[in-house]
């Protein structure tokens, strides 16, 4: 496999949009990523990635309803597609398994 | 309450403006949310600062929305229809079709015809690259006198490469029809220029044949035009033949170069060049014409020269000075034979007011129809609208409908302009230069400018469409045919007052040139009888020549005399415009300065040829009086203008004739004669007895006789010229020459206005004839209420006759102003009598109404069964 490398940014995105689950929208995800990475994103940058995401079929999207706030509009929910998934696990697995492959001298402060 | 504090407007529309429109909703809220988070946790203005960087990070690829065009593809498919829509839309309405073009070639036909004639007028001269660096060496004698084109080299030793920028001189004699050109045996009179050899420094006439440009240099050549070359050879190939030329100088010459025929665009003209060092003295009096560069500061040169002239003994009081040639045409400062034609600017602006008429005459009416056409497509407007068109569509549909008549117009037009062309020459009685492909690019742009126009009053009508209204075809018809009406009435305007100006301009040349003269004008000629003697010949060959002469002379007085066919004989010239020879005199008896005045030298019996009355005193007399005596008779103007009360007392002094010592004693007053253009005043005239044996012959032959004299004078002529050619002109053709402008004049008036009152009523019919078609249904409602034809009829009419009303109360004041300007350039001109107007306004109205009419009739007549099922 390994059709696709997720970038560091982009699966971090991912990884995000898959915690909200259901409740994943711009500002939310913004957050979301600032109070857990502890970095700041700009709406411009995330925006890009969720585009470029959803093209790619990580990810699908659909308006929500309209409330009063947000000047009246509408916001747009992703949620993380199986094909995202699947990219995530494996990204997950060839972590863990690099990981795993480290000799444990090396991490020992003994 | 707290103001809601809110980001930054122009930011967001910004965003608006750059962001692909399929994420706008969503980011726009992710901003206003964020923003109003921010608000609450980090104040104001932080938020606003965040806010901007959030949009500018926004502006990346990704983000803003890709080109319009690309997802628009389906427009071509659109412009197709369009394409194929506005040709139904014509056949559907022929008459209206037909007559929108028939107006937009008519106005850019008769635009174009114009604009050849203003931009040939106005480039006279241009294809001389010097022509802005040439000026004419001008002297007047006295502070009184006119300036006169005159040879400051020759005079008064002026060199002028002594002055700064100037770069040559060219001196140039004039010799015309008293100079003759004598190939084999035949002879020809022609119009020659002695000129240096800077001649083609100075004017680019193109050398037809020849090898260069220092043709002049040598003393042995000649330079012919071609046409006068074909006249003199025929088919012969000209160069290197020999000709002998005679003036007052003699010698023989070699032609050797062609000149291409002279441009109708030249205002100088003549048949062939003789370089100038070829002989000594040439009798003519030769003018300065000088060539400066592009940094030549004219007022500073005529400061300088100003007085040079005062040494000499002949000029004490004389002023130099000089005079761009370029100016001389239009500005006309005075006659000089080596122009043959002069422009005239009063005529260049009527002429260009005028195409501004027709222009606006034909925009008006083209803008007219097309509203017209446009009403009657308005459901298919509106269908179009629910469709989904916008407005920029339907100005597109317009747009492309305008370009079949930009098409068509242009080719139609340029048809026909080639097709008028050579009439229009005709009637302007001028030779024109034309260049095609400029006829074409103009037409062209007119029409484009026609139609731009009318665009503009389509955009007008486009904006104010409601689509459901455009549907039920309810659309409010009262507030576009305000713009119509407002159309009409402009056009009908204008109209009028072109209507007022021609009949001003033809009661006022009519009652000009059926002003009497106070002369006998019919068979009266002036023919060339007796030879110049050359100047300069030898004392016996001089003498020997003037022996000819008189003889010849006696011999012509009294065959002529003996003829019992003809009446009276004189010599002179013919009172024609530029005839008389101003100069300054002065009336000594009341010690008043010295005016400019006219003279004419006549001899004893002028008066009888002529049939000038004799109111004072008498005439001159073979048995009381001498050539060249110090007598004058004078004319009644003259005599007022003086305030002479006593003529047997009265003494005239001539400054240049003998002064205030030698005065002219006054023998008699003739009555007044318009010898002068008939729009001027009839101005004082002094008349001189000087009897010249080499001036032209006026007969006056027995009506009714002129063939058998013809043929007589021109027998007496080869006895005493046997290889001459026999010139001679009547004194009515040359008045009829003279007021040529005018009969010009008049007849483009005439023209012109009647195509604008052609293109006027056009559109007030085709207006009428839609109008009544919407109010068909009207009609029949009222006839079956009983109203009658009358009551139909002025219902109908009269509305129109409202517009036209209006449009005469318009035109009327405009058209007096400006005719009575115009009538200001005559001495004697018509009062403008009210029923100028009043006959203007009547064959308006009527016109009006009989367009109108005729709609208004057919549409009467319907049965109303038949109207009421109308629609």
């Amino acid at each position: 496999m390994g059709k696709y490398q997720l970038g560091e940014f982009e699966e971090v995105v991912l990884l995000t949009v898959a915690i909200l689950h259901g409740e994943a929208y711009g500002i939310a995800i913004i957050e979301e990523m600032e109070e857990r990475l502890n970095r700041k994103v700009s709406i411009g940058s995330l925006q890009t990635v969720l585009r470029r995401l959803e093209k790619k079929g990580h990810l699908t999207s659909e308006f929500g309803e309209a409330t009063k706030e947000r000047g009246g509009k509408r916001k747009r929910y992703f949620t993380v597609t199986q094909y995202g998934r699947s990219v995530l696990e494996e990204t997950k697995e060839q972590r863990l398994g690099m990981w795993r492959a480290i000799p444990e001298i090396v991490f020992n402060k003994g | 309450m707290n103001k809601i504090p809110k980001p930054s407007e122009l930011l967001l529309r910004f965003f608006r403006w750059f962001c692909h429109p399929k994420y706008r909703e969503d980011i726009e809220g992710d901003l206003l949310e964020r923003f109003e988070k921010k608000v609450n946790t980090i104040g104001v203005r932080k938020a606003k600062w965040s806010f901007f960087k959030d949009v500018i990070r926004l502006f990346r690829p990704s983000i803003i929305r890709p080109l319009e065009g690309t997802y628009r593809l389906n427009q071509f498919g659109m412009i197709k229809n369009y394409l194929k829509t506005a040709p139904r839309t014509f056949v559907k309405n022929p008459l209206i079709t037909i007559v929108s073009l028939f107006s937009l070639v008519t106005g850019i036909v008769c635009f174009q015809l114009i604009h050849v004639w203003l931009t040939n007028e106005l480039n006279t001269d241009q294809f001389h690259k010097n022509i802005d660096n040439i000026q004419v060496a001008v002297m007047k004698s006295n502070p009184i006198a006119d300036y006169k084109p005159f040879s400051h080299s020759k005079f008064f030793n002026m060199n002028y490469h002594e002055f700064p920028n100037i770069k040559g001189k060219l001196e140039i004699s004039v010799y015309d029809n008293d100079i003759k050109l004598i190939s084999q045996n035949s002879e020809f009179y022609g119009k020659g220029l002695i000129v240096d050899s800077t001649f083609f420094d100075f004017f680019d006439f193109p050398l037809h044949s020849g090898n260069d440009k220092d043709i002049l240099t040598d003393p042995k050549n000649i330079i012919l035009t071609k046409k006068y070359a074909a006249k003199v050879f025929g088919d012969k190939n000209p160069i290197g033949e020999a000709v002998k030329i005679e003036c007052d100088k003699r010698g023989i010459y070699q032609v050797a170069g062609l000149l291409d025929d002279i441009p109708s665009s030249s205002s100088i003209n003549f048949d062939f060049l003789i370089p100038r060092h070829s002989q000594q003295n040439w009798g003519k009096m030769s003018t300065d014409l000088i060539l400066t560069d592009d940094f030549f500061n004219e007022k500073e040169f005529k400061a300088k020269i100003a007085e040079m002239g005062r040494f000499h003994p002949q000029f004490p009081e004389s002023t130099l000075s000089c005079i761009p040639f370029s100016s001389i045409y239009f500005e006309r400062h005075f006659d000089y034979g080596l122009f043959s034609k002069y422009g005239d600017l009063n005529n260049v602006k009527t002429m260009f007011i005028i195409a501004l008429f027709i222009l606006l005459i034909s925009a008006l009416s083209f803008a007219n129809l097309q509203t017209t056409l446009q009403l009657s497509t308005i459901k298919n407007m509106g269908i179009r609208q629910v469709n989904g068109a916008s407005k920029f569509d339907l100005i597109i549909e317009t747009l492309i409908g305008r370009l079949y008549f930009l098409i068509s117009s242009t080719i139609v037009g340029c048809f026909i302009f080639e097709l008028i062309f050579p009439f229009y020459t005709g009637i302007l009685e001028m030779d024109l230069d034309r260049n095609r492909i400029l006829d074409v690019a103009g037409i062209f742009s007119v029409s484009g400018i026609i139609i731009s126009i009318s665009m503009f009053f389509a955009l007008v009508q486009i904006s104010k469409i409601e689509t459901v209204k455009a549907l039920k075809n309810k659309l409010s018809i009262s507030s576009v045919s305000k713009i119509q009406r407002a159309l009409t009435t402009v056009q009908y305007a204008v109209t009028i007052i072109l209507m007022i100006a021609t009949t001003v301009v033809f009661i006022q040349f009519k009652y000009m040139l059926n002003k009497d003269t106070g002369l006998i004008e019919d068979n009266i000629i002036s023919v060339k009888l007796t030879n110049q003697i050359p100047n300069r010949l030898s004392r016996d060959e001089m003498v020997k020549e003037r022996e000819n002469q008189k003889k010849d002379y006696h011999f012509v007085v009294d065959q002529l005399r003996q003829n019992p066919n003809i009446v009276s004989i004189s010599q002179g010239r013919m009172p024609i415009s530029s005839v008389a020879y101003p100069m300054a005199w002065r009336f000594q008896s009341q010690g008043i300065d010295y005016t400019t005045e006219n003279m004419m030298v006549v001899d004893p019996e002028y008066d009888d040829l002529f049939g000038i009355e004799i109111l004072e005193g008498r005439f001159f007399s073979d048995s009381l009086d001498m050539s060249r005596q110090k007598k004058v008779v004078i004319n009644e103007a003259a005599k007022k203008y003086w305030g002479i009360e006593n003529i047997d007392t009265a003494r005239i002094a001539n400054q240049s004739w003998g002064d205030d010592e030698v005065p002219y004693r006054v023998i008699g007053v003739v009555k007044d004669y318009h010898y002068e253009h008939l729009s001027a005043k009839i101005k004082p005239l002094m008349l001189v007895y000087m009897r010249n044996l080499e001036e032209n012959f006026l007969i006056r032959i027995q009506d009714g006789k002129e063939q058998e004299c013809m043929a007589f004078i021109e027998k007496l002529f080869m006895k005493v010229n046997p290889m001459g050619s026999l010139n001679y002109a009547y004194f009515t053709d040359k008045i009829e020459a003279q007021y040529k402008k005018e009969r010009i004049v008049s007849r483009i008036y005439l023209v012109f206005t009647i195509i604008a009152l052609m293109l006027s009523l056009i559109s007030l019919f085709t207006f009428a004839l839609y109008e009544t078609k919407r109010r068909t249904k009207e009609i029949g409602i009222r006839k079956v209420s009983g109203a009658s034809f009358q009551d139909l009829f002025s219902l109908l009419s009269l509305s129109f006759l409202k517009t036209v009303f209006i449009a005469y109360l318009v035109a009327c004041p405009v058209a007096w102003y400006g005719m009575n300007k115009w009538l200001e350039n005559f001495a004697y001109r018509i009062d403008m009598s009210l029923w100028v107007f009043a006959f203007a306004g009547f064959i308006a109205a009527a016109l009006a109404l009989l367009a109108v009419s005729w709609q208004s009739w057919s549409v009467i007549r319907i049965n109303p069964v038949e109207s009421l099922r109308y629609e």
